[in-house]
C-alpha cells in the first residue's frame, strides 16, 4: 500500500469527473482521488513464461464513465483489461505482480475470489460468443449461477430489464426460445452486453467489441455504451481511434507494454504530452 | 540468363499447365484408391452373403410322432426327471419315420433314418413332453431340426440337384430283384447328355491334375541321393497319379461313344424316384437304366423323377442312400425348408442344425454394458480433468504419452492383464463377461480418453471465456458448456471404441470366454461367451454346415456394428450444435 499512500493525489475536495495528469517517472498517467476511483492499478507486471507482456502499470480508473485503452497491436491493453477480472488466470503460463484495486480492494488477494470478482466485472469479447442456447438462457444464465432469482417470473425480469439496457429487447421479445447464436453479429454482441448487465456489475470490461461488426452494428453498440456509462465503469479496447474519441471520457495509450499515457479523450487527441501519442493517434506510427 | 527475356506472367503461363496436371493426377489417384477400397468392401460383403447364403434357410421335419408310452416313460410313473432321463425320443422320431418307410429295415435305410435326427434336436421335443406328462401315449405333430448334412445337400450345397421329367417310361424288375427303367423314344438323352458333360468336367480336370502330378513325380524319381521325405512325397503322388490314371483310362473314352455308360461312385450321381422309393443309376444309356436299389418302394412305381446331383458320391459326407431319402421326405412333405430361426433363438451346439448365436449375442450385451459403464465415465472423467484442470507440467505430460501408448498396446496384452490380475489374484470367475467387461473397458479406456480429449479441445476457448465472464466457476463454465458442445463427439468416440471392443477376441481367449456355452449367460458372472469368440469357435469346425453358419454369425456381428456406428452418426447429427 506503500505505493499508493506516496503518490500524489488530486485534490480530494474538488470530486470532479475529469482526471488530472500528473506525471510519475514511468510516464504520463491519470492519477486520480480516493472518491472517484474504481479501478486502481499500480505497478502492474504481467509475465507469458518468460516474456513480460506488460511493464510497471499504473493507472486510476474513475467511475461511471467510458475509459479507452488504445494502441497498436501487441502492446499489452488487452492483457491488462484480463487483468482486471483475472481472466488471466486461465492462462497458465500468465503471472501478474503489482496489484488491482477495485474499490480499494485488491483482485489478486486471497480474500477476494474469482467468482465474485466476475460477477462485479462483466466482459464483452471481441467475437460475440453467446452461448448455443435460446436468448432467454443466455441472459438467464448468469443470475442463475449466482442465485440472483429464483421464480420464473424473476428471471423474466431480470432478462427483460437486461435486454432493455442492452437495446436488444424489442428486437428479441418475441423470439426469446429462439438459439441466441442465430442472431446477426451486432445483435449477439448486445445480447452478450445483456448477458453481462443481467448479474448487475459495477465494471464492464469491453475487449474491441465492434472489431467484428459493420457500422451500423458498431454504431448501435457505441450508442449503447454511452447509454450504459451512467451506471456502469466501463473501460474498452479499441484499435479505433475514431471510436475512442466518441465514446470515451478518459484514454489511456500503451506502448509496447508500458503504459504512454493517459488523460481525458480529449487531452489526449488535442494535446498529447508524448511524442509517440502524438505519431500513434496522428497516424504517423510505424 | 534466359530467365531474363521472360517476363513472370510468362513463366507463370508456362508453369500452369503443369501445376493443373499435377491436380489432375492427385485426383485420378484419389478417385482410384477410393473405388479400390469400395471394390474391396463390396467383394468382402459379397463373399460373406454367399458364403453365409445356404444356413439363411433351415430344413424342419414335420413329423407326427406317436409318443408310445413304453419308449417314453419306461417306468411309467409321468415323472418329469424320468421322463427327460429315460425316454428314448430318437427312438420314437425313428420309429415314426420308419412308417414312411416300411421297407426301411430290410434295404439298410434304417440306419440313415436314425442318423436324421440327432439327439441334441430331439431335446425340444423332450424338453415339451416332459413338460406335459399327459401327451405321453398320444401322437403329436414334432416340428424337428433336420440333419445338417441332409439340409445342406437339399439346398445344393453338395453340388446342385437338377430334375428331370421323362414321361412314358416302363419299369421292369429284374430277375435280381433290381429295377430297369426303359424309355421308348430314348428319353434318357437329356440325362446322359448332362452326366457326360459332368463327367468330361471332371475328366479335364483330373487330366491336367495327372499331367501334373507326373511331371512332379518324374522330377522326383530322377533326383538323386532321396531324403526319406522325398521317398514319402513319391510313394503318395504313386498313389494319387494311379487313382487319376484309372479315372482317366475309365472315362477317357466316355465323352464320345455312343455305348452304355457305366458310373461307379466317383462320378456324379443319377438318382431315381419313384413310389416312395429311390434308385441310383449304374449303367445308362438313352432308352434304358439299369439301377441299385437305394430304398425299396412300397407304392407302384409312378410319376417317375430323375434327379442328376452335381458331385460323386465319394465327394461328399452323405451317401446316395441317404441323400435320396432326404429328397423323398422334402417331395413327400415330411421336409420343409423355413428361414433360419433356429440360428438366432438357439445357443451354441454340437450339431450345427441345433447352433444359434443367442447366448453369444446376450454374452457380447452384458461384456459391453460392463465395458460401457466402466470405460465411458471413467475415460470421460479423465479427459475432462486433463483437458480443463490439470496443470500443464512434467507429470501430465507423461500421463499423456502413456495414454497414446496404451491405445497402441496389442489387446492380447490386456487379456494376460486380465488373466494375471482378475483371475489370478482376485479370483474372479472364468469366462465371466465382468471380467471381459473390465479388461475390454481397459484396453477401451485410452481410445475414450484421447476422443474425449480431442472433442474438449474442439470446443472454441470463447465458450469457455464467455461462461468465465458471467462468472460461472471452471466446473460451472465445464458442465454447464463445453462438456455439452463436446459430448456428440465424446459418443461418437465412444460408441466407435464400444463397436470396436464388441469386436474384439484375443483378450478374451485369454480369460476363458473362448468356450462351449450352451446355456444363455443370465448374470454378469455366468459363464459366456461372445460373438467374435463364437465366431472364431465356428470356423475351427469340421462339418461344412459350419462354413455357413459362421459366415451367418459374421453378419450378425456386422449387423451390431453397424447399428452401433448407425447410433453414433445419429447422436452426433441430433446434438451437434453450431457455434
Amino acid at each position: 500500500m506503500s505505493v499508493i499512500e506516496t503518490q500524489t493525489i488530486v485534490n480530494s475536495q474538488e470530486k470532479k469527473l475529469v482526471a488530472e495528469i500528473i506525471s510519475n517517472p514511468n510516464g504520463t498517467n491519470m492519477m486520480l482521488d480516493d472518491e472517484i476511483t474504481k479501478v486502481r492499478a499500480r505497478g502492474v507486471d504481467v509475465f507469458y513464461g518468460a516474456k513480460q507482456a506488460l511493464f510497471d502499470v499504473n493507472i486510476d480508473i474513475p467511475k461511471k464513465s467510458v475509459t479507452a485503452f488504445i494502441g497498436p497491436s501487441g502492446c499489452g491493453k488487452s492483457t491488462f483489461l484480463r487483468c482486471i477480472n483475472r481472466m488471466n488466470d486461465t492462462i497458465d503460463t500468465c503471472r501478474v505482480s503489482g496489484s488491482i484495486l477495485i474499490d480499494q480492494l485488491d483482485v489478486n488477494s486471497k480474500s477476494v475470489d474469482p467468482v465474485m470478482l466476475r460477477a462485479n466485472v462483466g466482459m464483452v469479447f471481441q467475437k460475440p460468443n453467446p452461448f448455443p442456447k435460446s436468448i432467454f438462457e443466455n441472459v438467464a444464465y448468469g443470475p442463475k449461477i449466482h442465485g440472483l432469482a429464483h421464480k420464473k417470473s424473476e428471471y423474466e425480469e431480470i432478462v427483460e430489464t437486461s435486454l432493455r439496457k442492452a437495446g436488444l429487447w424489442e428486437e428479441v421479445k418475441d423470439r426469446l426460445d429462439s438459439p441466441g447464436t442465430g442472431l446477426s453479429g451486432g445483435q449477439q454482441q448486445r445480447l452478450v452486453i445483456a448477458r453481462a448487465i443481467a448479474v448487475n456489475p459495477e465494471i464492464i470490461l469491453m475487449d474491441e467489441p465492434c472489431s467484428a461488426l459493420d457500422p451500423i452494428a458498431t454504431a448501435k453498440i457505441e450508442e449503447l455504451i454511452d447509454e450504459l456509462r451512467t451506471n456502469y465503469c466501463i473501460i474498452i479496447v479499441t484499435h479505433s481511434m475514431s471510436q475512442a474519441a466518441r465514446v470515451s471520457q478518459q484514454t489511456a495509450f500503451f506502448h509496447m507494454g508500458k503504459l504512454v499515457e493517459a488523460g481525458p479523450t480529449e487531452t489526449m487527441f488535442t494535446n498529447p504530452k508524448d511524442t509517440r501519442t502524438q505519431d500513434y493517434i496522428t497516424g504517423r506510427f510505424g | 540468363m534466359t530467365d531474363k527475356t521472360l517476363s513472370s506472367k510468362e513463366i507463370i503461363q508456362s508453369r500452369l499447365k503443369g501445376r493443373y496436371n499435377a491436380e489432375m493426377r492427385f485426383k485420378a489417384f484419389g478417385i482410384g484408391m477410393v473405388i479400390v477400397a469400395i471394390i474391396a468392401c463390396l467383394v468382402l460383403l459379397v463373399s460373406i452373403f454367399i458364403q453365409a447364403s445356404p444356413s439363411f434357410t433351415e430344413s424342419r421335419l414335420k413329423i407326427d410322432v406317436n409318443l408310445d408310452a413304453a419308449k417314453i416313460d419306461p417306468l411309467g410313473q409321468r415323472q418329469i426327471a424320468d421322463i427327460r432321463a429315460q425316454g428314448d425320443f430318437n427312438g420314437v422320431i425313428v420309429d415314426s419315420l420308419v412308417k414312411h418307410f416300411p421297407n426301411a429295415e430290410n434295404d439298410g435305410s434304417i440306419d440313415d433314418l436314425m442318423e436324421m435326427v440327432a439327439n441334441i434336436a430331439a431335446n425340444p421335443l423332450a424338453i415339451y413332453v416332459s413338460k406335459h406328462p399327459d401327451l405321453v401315449g398320444k401322437t403329436i405333430k414334432a416340428d424337428l431340426a433336420l440333419n445338417d448334412d441332409v439340409d445342406m445337400f437339399l439346398k445344393g450345397g453338395f453340388g446342385k440337384l437338377e430334375r428331370t421329367n421323362v414321361s412314358n417310361i416302363t419299369v421292369n424288375q429284374l430277375p435280381d430283384g433290381s429295377y430297369q427303367f426303359t424309355s421308348s423314344q430314348e428319353g434318357f438323352g437329356g440325362v446322359k447328355t448332362q452326366i457326360v458333360g459332368l463327367i468330361s468336367q471332371t475328366f479335364a480336370q483330373k487330366k491336367n491334375l495327372l499331367a501334373i502330378k507326373q511331371a512332379k513325380l518324374k522330377t522326383l524319381q530322377e533326383a538323386k541321393d532321396k531324403t526319406p521325405e522325398q521317398n514319402v512325397e513319391i510313394s503318395q503322388i504313386e498313389g494319387e497319379t494311379s487313382e487319376l490314371e484309372s479315372f482317366v483310362n475309365n472315362f477317357g473314352a466316355v465323352t464320345s461313344s455312343n455305348s452304355d455308360l457305366s458310373l461307379s461312385d466317383n462320378v456324379p450321381s443319377v438318382l431315381i424316384l419313384g413310389g416312395n422309393g429311390a434308385f441310383k443309376a449304374t449303367n445308362l444309356n438313352e432308352g434304358k437304366i439299369d439301377t441299385r436299389t437305394l430304398v425299396a418302394p412300397n407304392a407302384p412305381i409312378k410319376d417317375i423323377k430323375i434327379v442328376v446331383v452335381n458331385s460323386a458320391e465319394d465327394t461328399r459326407p452323405l451317401g446316395d442312400r441317404a441323400a435320396s431319402l432326404g429328397l423323398l421326405m422334402k417331395d413327400s412333405g415330411l421336409v420343409k425348408i423355413r428361414p433360419n430361426i433356429t440360428l438366432l433363438t438357439r445357443s451354441d451346439s454340437n450339431d450345427p442344425e441345433m447352433s444359434g448365436v443367442l447366448s453369444a449375442i446376450i454374452g457380447s450385451l452384458f461384456t459391453l454394458l460392463v465395458t460401457f459403464v466402466i470405460a465411458v465415465p471413467v475415460g470421460v472423467m479423465a479427459a475432462i480433468y486433463l483437458e480443463e484442470f490439470a496443470p500443464k507440467n512434467w507429470l501430465t505430460d507423461l500421463i499423456e504419452v502413456n495414454i497414446n501408448n496404451l491405445a497402441a498396446v496389442p489387446s492380447i496384452v490386456f487379456g494376460l492383464l486380465g488373466f494375471s490380475v482378475f483371475l489370478h489374484f482376485f479370483q474372479m470367475p472364468r469366462s465371466a463377461p465382468v471380467v471381459g467387461g473390465i479388461v475390454l473397458s481397459l484396453m477401451s479406456l485410452p481410445v475414450v480418453i484421447i476422443a474425449s480429449r480431442a472433442a474438449l479441445k474442439a470446443v472454441p476457448p470463447s465458450i469457455r471465456e464467455a461462461a468465465l465472464g458471467v462468472g460461472a466457476s471452471k466446473v460451472q463454465a465445464v458442465f454447464h458448456h463445453v462438456l455439452p458442445l463436446a459430448m456428440p463427439g465424446i459418443m461418437t468416440g465412444s460408441i466407435l471404441a464400444m463397436a470396436h471392443a464388441l469386436g474384439e477376441t484375443a483378450p478374451l481367449l485369454m480369460i476363458g470366454m473362448v468356450a462351449f456355452i450352451a446355456d444363455i449367460p443370465k448374470s454378469l458372472s455366468d459363464a459366456a461367451t461372445v460373438l467374435p469368440v463364437e465366431v472364431f469357435m465356428w470356423a475351427g469346425r469340421p462339418e461344412r454346415a459350419w462354413d455357413a453358419r459362421t459366415s451367418s454369425a459374421i453378419i450378425v456381428l456386422l449387423i451390431f456394428m453397424l447399428i452401433m456406428n448407425a447410433v453414433a452418426i445419429f447422436l452426433r447429427r441430433k446434438f451437434e450444435r453450431r457455434w
